[in-house]
Formats: structure tokens, sequence, C-alpha cells
């Protein structure tokens, strides 16, 4: 044995041995103290526990929190044993954040609180709902005024002849009402097309028996129109067992797999729905560019999607690779 | 001998990284146990410490609660002392977190806790002890409203910490997995590697040793034309190869020694059987004496009879040469191997030379000129009298006159030499060669040949160059006798 061969067996088992103490700092990484890296904070109070719209919202609040370097504090009526939004909006307010994002839709409930936000000069976005309140400083969300009409519009496209309409809505709410106001201005000005009626629901997992009722009571209703994001598969399943698959159309008003299978099998007519990501990107925007006393739009209208049976190919595979 | 890889060093040096490997295997299992432990320990002293947070804050609330009932002063003690320890630790507790959410809420509970909380705190004892009981339920109420929000921080970082404690239990599994994993691949790595250092040292270990135990097999058949061993290596087995290479090339030597004896022992015997001869020449020699010996005492007395006649007579010639010729005699019947010395020899001759005189008169002149310092030489008896009688015979008897014989001794080069002369007749080469070798030319007066006389020679000095020959045809003959001292 040579010089040489010495020095490669040293050589390896040092390798071997920087491999092994390699991994030894393995064990370390990912726990070290966390320093704090932050300026902002923005607290954004929860809608609904698990929510899969609200959760694509989150995850545009967080995601562009992280990129930012501002820390986001999620408040949420199932993690805080809180019971009411406002409660939540109370308790986000005591320390003092730079900016609170939350639903908008039952504001004038809250109108104390706010006034307190305001005075403590904590700017609040309103997304996906603009409630009547004008204490906050901008609303991100959709055009439910526009998204109602585009709703019509769309049974009016697929359907050449005349159309019986049933809607069915949630709580009678702001938000709703604007959605509801746009749906009839539009039935209003087409001849073809006439409202049978307005169903409130307000408890969804009763919605596909009351669907079945509804469509034996009245045989001449052809379209529904479910506003709440999850209406839209309940009334479908209802369609399918009453066997009048071709003869309603229903519009829904979200994207989960559930809904695209259903216009992919041409039970749904078409849903509209709202990119939740990047609202909750558009509301960290907003309340940075108040955050720095810039100049700021008072509406974020995020833009709305239709799906229907010509694009569902595009959006079935988009989400298949997801 | 010091040899750099010895077959110990070896296995040594395979045992020690044996040992090293199965070592560091060892010390990393251990030293990754100790930090999984240690990390296991953290994550659990903080749950704890998160509940101990939870728990000084209810005690704030109890003592609180206790000093609206009893308005014992004790209790502020106790509050305060409480609400210190619980901003401390919150402080504290803010440089152990591991994310940005677990920070924001120890951020947000530091808050509440140095703002609204104080306040309210102090506004409740205030009004406790102004015992204004509407104002103290109000403040109360609100002081419970916040220290709600606190714990629900709490409740939000302890879900965090279970949550992050879980996590990071599932990480160490996975780590841990790994981790024996490779330190498992490290071993046998490792091992793999040494078990080929071995592998291939072994294999050529073996190697070596085969070449040997062929070489030896081929010895023990007897066949020692065998090449030289040459081994790659720097072990026990080449000290071994060269060995058994000198072993083999001294075992051949000796072979050809022993061969080289009895090569020799064979012409020792053909000597021996030419030592027989010589002895035969020897006796021929004492027959001969013993021939002359027939009446010795009768041929004496009848001589000096003869001689003392010859001075009555007046012939005084007549009586020297009888006294001569008694003397010849008498020394010619000397046994033939007795050892005399050059001027006993000598003498001899002149009694010869002063008969031949008085035969031949002026036509053979002697002369004899030997040095004193070889007169005490010994020499066998009757070498110098055949030799004489040769020149006499063979060289100078058929010259008409001018015949020489020179007996004189000489130095040449270190070498003393007696030297027989004449300027006869000479003799060609092949007739010194007979003259040297056939034994049947005698000597008249003697019975014995020149070739008798240089066995005899060469015998007495044991050497081969004592008696040689130089003659030219013409102009006369040279005998050397080389002598030796004794």
């Amino acid at each position: 044995m040579k010089i040489n061969n010495y020095i490669v067996i040293i050589i390896v088992f040092l390798l071997m041995s920087a491999f092994i103490y390699n991994s030894l700092d393995m064990i370390n990484e990912g726990y070290s103290s966390y320093k704090k890296d932050y300026i902002k904070k923005f607290v954004l109070i929860k809608e609904e526990g698990n929510n899969y719209f609200w959760n694509q919202i989150e995850n545009g609040i967080v995601d562009i929190c992280n990129a930012n370097n501002i820390a986001i504090e999620i408040l949420d009526v199932s993690t805080t044993n809180l019971v009411s939004q406002k409660e939540l909006l109370e308790m986000a307010i005591i320390s003092k954040p730079n900016g609170i994002i939350m639903n908008g839709y039952n504001s004038e409930q809250m109108q104390d609180v706010l006034e307190d936000a305001q005075e403590n000069n904590i700017p609040i976005v309103f997304i996906n709902d603009d409630g009547s309140n004008l204490l906050r400083k901008a609303y991100v969300g959709p055009n439910n005024y526009k998204i109602g009409q585009k709703a019509i519009q769309e049974l009016i496209e697929n359907m050449n002849k005349d159309i019986n309409v049933l809607i069915v809505d949630d709580y009678n709410l702001q938000n709703r009402s604007l959605l509801i106001d746009g749906i009839i201005s539009e039935i209003d000005s087409n001849e073809n097309i006439k409202l049978n009626k307005i169903v409130i629901n307000d408890n969804r997992f009763k919605l596909e028996n009351d669907m079945r009722k509804i469509i034996i009571d009245d045989p001449n209703i052809n379209a529904v129109i479910g506003t709440n994001i999850y209406f839209g598969s309940s009334i479908a399943k209802a369609v399918v067992e009453m066997n009048k698959v071709g003869e309603i159309d229903i519009i829904a008003f979200d994207n989960s797999y559930e809904t695209l299978e259903y216009i992919n099998k041409g039970i749904i007519t078409a849903t509209l729905f709202i990119d939740g990501y990047k609202m909750g990107v558009d509301a960290v925007t907003a309340l940075l560019t108040i955050n720095e006393d810039e100049f700021s739009l008072d509406v974020y209208y995020t833009p709305t999607t239709i799906i229907n049976n010509d694009n569902i190919d595009y959006y079935l595979e988009r989400d298949s690779n997801e | 001998m010091n040899r750099k890889h010895s077959i110990k060093k070896m296995l040594l040096y395979i045992y020690i990284l044996i040992v090293l490997s199965l070592f560091i295997g060892n010390l990393f299992s251990y030293e990754s146990y100790k930090r999984f432990n240690e990390i296991s320990k953290e994550v659990n002293q903080r749950v704890y410490e998160i509940k101990d947070l939870v728990n000084t804050n209810s005690k704030i609330d109890t003592a609180l609660s206790n000093f609206a009932f009893s308005k014992d002063t004790i209790y502020i003690d106790q509050i305060y002392g409480n609400y210190q320890d619980l901003v401390l630790f919150t402080v504290k507790f803010q440089n152990k977190v591991y994310d940005r959410t677990s920070f924001l809420y120890l951020e947000n509970i530091e808050y509440i806790l140095e703002n609204d909380y104080t306040d309210l705190l102090e506004k409740t004892i205030w009004s406790i002890r102004g015992v204004d009981e509407e104002k103290t339920q109000i403040n109360y109420y609100e002081y419970k409203r916040i220290n709600q929000y606190i714990n629900i921080y709490f409740e939000m970082l302890f879900d965090r910490e279970l949550e992050h404690s879980r996590k990071i239990q599932n990480d160490i599994d996975k780590l841990f997995d790994e981790m024996n994993i490779r330190i498992i691949f490290f071993l046998v790595i490792n091992l793999l590697f040494i078990l080929s250092i071995g592998i291939s040292y072994g294999k050529r270990l073996l190697n070596n040793l085969k070449k040997l135990t062929d070489v030896a097999e081929e010895v023990s058949k007897g066949n020692f034309n065998v090449p030289k061993i040459e081994l790659n290596s720097d072990d026990e087995t080449s000290l071994l190869a060269e060995a058994f290479n000198k072993l083999i090339s001294n075992t051949k030597l000796l072979i050809l020694k022993i061969k080289e004896n009895a090569d020799f022992e064979v012409m020792l015997h053909k000597e021996e059987v030419e030592k027989s001869k010589v002895e035969v020449l020897l006796n021929q020699a004492k027959l001969k004496g013993l021939q002359a010996q027939i009446n010795p005492h009768f041929l004496f007395n009848t001589l000096n009879v003869i001689a003392k006649t010859a001075i009555l007579e007046d012939a005084d010639d007549t009586c020297m040469l009888i006294e001569s010729v008694s003397d010849m005699l008498r020394y010619n019947l000397k046994n033939i191997d007795t050892i005399i010395t050059i001027n006993e020899e000598i003498l001899n001759i002149k009694n010869y030379i002063l008969i031949q005189k008085t035969r031949f008169g002026e036509r053979v002149k002697f002369k004899i000129d030997i040095k004193k310092d070889i007169l005490n030489i010994t020499i066998p008896f009757l070498t110098l009298q055949p030799i004489v009688e040769n020149a006499f015979m063979h060289g100078v008897e058929n010259l008409e006159e001018g015949g020489i014989i020179k007996v004189y001794s000489k130095k040449i080069r270190n070498d003393k030499y007696l030297i027989v002369e004449d300027n006869g007749v000479g003799m060609d080469k092949k007739s010194i060669e007979g003259l040297l070798t056939d034994n049947t030319i005698k000597s008249h007066s003697t019975g014995i040949g020149i070739s008798n006389v240089k066995k005899r020679l060469e015998l007495f000095y044991d050497s081969n160059d004592i008696m040689f020959i130089e003659s030219e045809i013409g102009i006369g003959t040279k005998v050397f006798i080389k002598l030796l001292e004794n």
C-alpha cells in the first residue's frame, strides 16, 4: 500500500464523518429562536372557521404578509371562544394593530367598536362584503350588483326559451341584497325572463330537501340561482334526484371541485366565482397603502370569473394539477 | 528488519479502523440521541412555562377578588408581585418562540399587560379602596374582559406550542430514523471499505504465500533451477522470499562444491596410482643397488689391496683412481631414499669426474662452481650423478675435444637453481620429452634414469616444476634443478 491509499482512506473517513456531523446539525435546524422581523401587524377576523372560500382569502393574506414581513394575526370564532365578530374586533383593537381586515356584512351592529378603532387610528378594510358602514377605509371584494346582472345574462345566453327563475338566498343581508338587486334589475330589463320567487334558506343542510319540494310544487321553474357558495351543489343534487337535468338550469357562485364536476356533467349551467386569493392580496395591499398615508381607493373590486361549459376543461385541468 | 508494512502493522491498522468507525458511529448515535432528548425536553418545558404564565395570571385575578372582599393590602402586594412576574416571563418567553405568530401573540400580551391591563388593574384597586361599588363593578368587568383576551392569547399560544411540539416530535421521529439510517450507512460503508482493504491485502498475502509454496514444492522435488522469487510486497512474506532465495542459491553452491570434491577424490586416487608407480621405480633402483651389493666387503677389500699395491709400485695415480672408485662405490651403495646435502652430492660428483678425467683426459673439462649458501640444502640421494653422467654420455662423449661440463648454482629471480650445463650435441624437444618420461633410459654407473631423478625430485619437493631442460642442437644442454629450502 502506498501513501496515496492512506490519504484516500483518511479522506473517505473525514467525508463520512462530515456527512454524519452534518446530520447532527440538521437536528438543530428550524428550531432556533425566532427574532422579531416585522414592523407592522395586521389582524384578519375570519368569517367562519373552516371555509373553502375564506381559506383562499386567508392564504392570499398570509402569503403577501410573509412576503412583506408583516405579522398577521388571525382571529376566528372557533379558535377564540368568542361568540361574535364584534368581540373579535374588540379584542383585535386592544393590542393596537396597524390594520384590521374583516367581513363587513353586519358592520352596522358594531358601530361603537368601529368608532373605537377609528379613535385609535386603526384602519379597517372590509373584505368580500361591503357593509353599509362608512367607518371602514376601503372595501375589497366583488361587485355584487354586477355579479347579479351577470348571473342572469349567463342564464339568457344558455337558455333559448322563457325563463322562470327561482332565487335561493342566504340571510337577507346587505351584501346579498346588492346581488339580488342586480339580479332583479337584469330580470326587469329582459322580457322573456320572469322571477318566480326568492326563497330564503337559513340552513344549508335542509336545502336539498326544500328544493325537492319546491320543484314538485312548481313545475314551471326552469332556472335556479343559489346565492350562497354552498347552494350550488345542493340544488344540483336535488335536480338530479328529481330527474330534471336539462330542464332546470342552475347558476352557482363557487369554484369548488364538486361544482366544477356538475358543470362538466351539464347539471350546473355556470358558476360565477371570485378569486379569494387575489382578494386577500388586494386587502393587504390596500392596508399598506393606507398605512403609508398614500391615497387609497375606496373600493377595490375583485374581478369575477365565469365558468361554464365552454371553459370548464381548463379549470378542471388546473385544479387537478394543483 | 524494520519493515514499512508488516502484517502485524496491517492487522493493527485494520483493527484500528474498525474500532474507530464503530466508535464514531456510536459517538454520533449518542450525540444525536442527546440532542433529540434536549429538544424534546425543551419543548415540554415550554408548554409548562405557558401553563405557569396562565397560572400567574389567574393568581392575580384571585388576589384581586380576595382584595375586593377583604380589602387586605397583602393582596395588593400579591397582585403586583404576580404582575411583575407575568410581564417578566412574557418578555422572557418572547426570546424563546419559534415563529412570528407566537411572537406576535406574546407581543400583544405584553402590550395589553403594560397598557389596558395595568390601567384597569390600577383603577379597580383604587375603586375597591375608595369603596365605590358601582365603579368597582364597571372596572372589574372591564378588567375581566381584557383578562379574557390575554387568556385567549395564552390559549392560542398554548395551542400553537402544542402543535409545534407535536410537529417537532414528528420531525424528531423522522430525523431519528434518518439519523439511524445515516449512521448505519456510515458503518456499512466503512466496514465495506475496511473489508475491501482487508480482502485485497489478504489476497496479496495469499498470492505471495502461494508463490512461496509453489517454489518450495519444486525445491522439495529436488529441482533447484527455479526462478528467483520476487514479491510485490513490503511485509514479512518478502523477508521470507529473500531468505528462501538465499537458501536455494546456497544449496546450489553446496551441491556444486560436493561435486567438485568428488572430482578431486577421483584425481587423488589417480595420483595414488601414480605414486605406487614411483614406488615401483624406487624398488627397481633398490634392486639394482642390491645387485651391486653382492659382495661389497670383498670388493672394497680387493680395491684397497689394489690401491696399496699401486702405492708399493709407486703408481700414485692408479692408487688415487682406485680410491675414487672405492668412494663412489661406497657412496652409491647407500640406501636409495636417503636424503643428503648438496655438499655430499658434489663430493661424489668430484670422485666421478676424477675417474672420467682419467678416462677422457683433456677432451673434456669440468667446472664446479657452487655457492656456499646452498651447500647445506638437502636433495634426494643420487640426483646429480645421473644428470652429469647423461651430460657425458649424450653430450660431450662424442666430441673430439673442447667438451665442457659445468655444475654451478645460480639465482634466477628469487629462486635458487642448481644447473648442469654441457656444450655437447644438444637435443630436440622430442628427445628432452623422452629423457624426462622414459624410464628405460638409464645411467650406466647408477642404473637410474633422468626420469627417475625428476620424479623423485618432484615427490621430494611436492612440486611439478622442480626440474626442466633447456637444449639446442649443436650448442648444448642445460638441466635446471630448482632448490627449495626445507
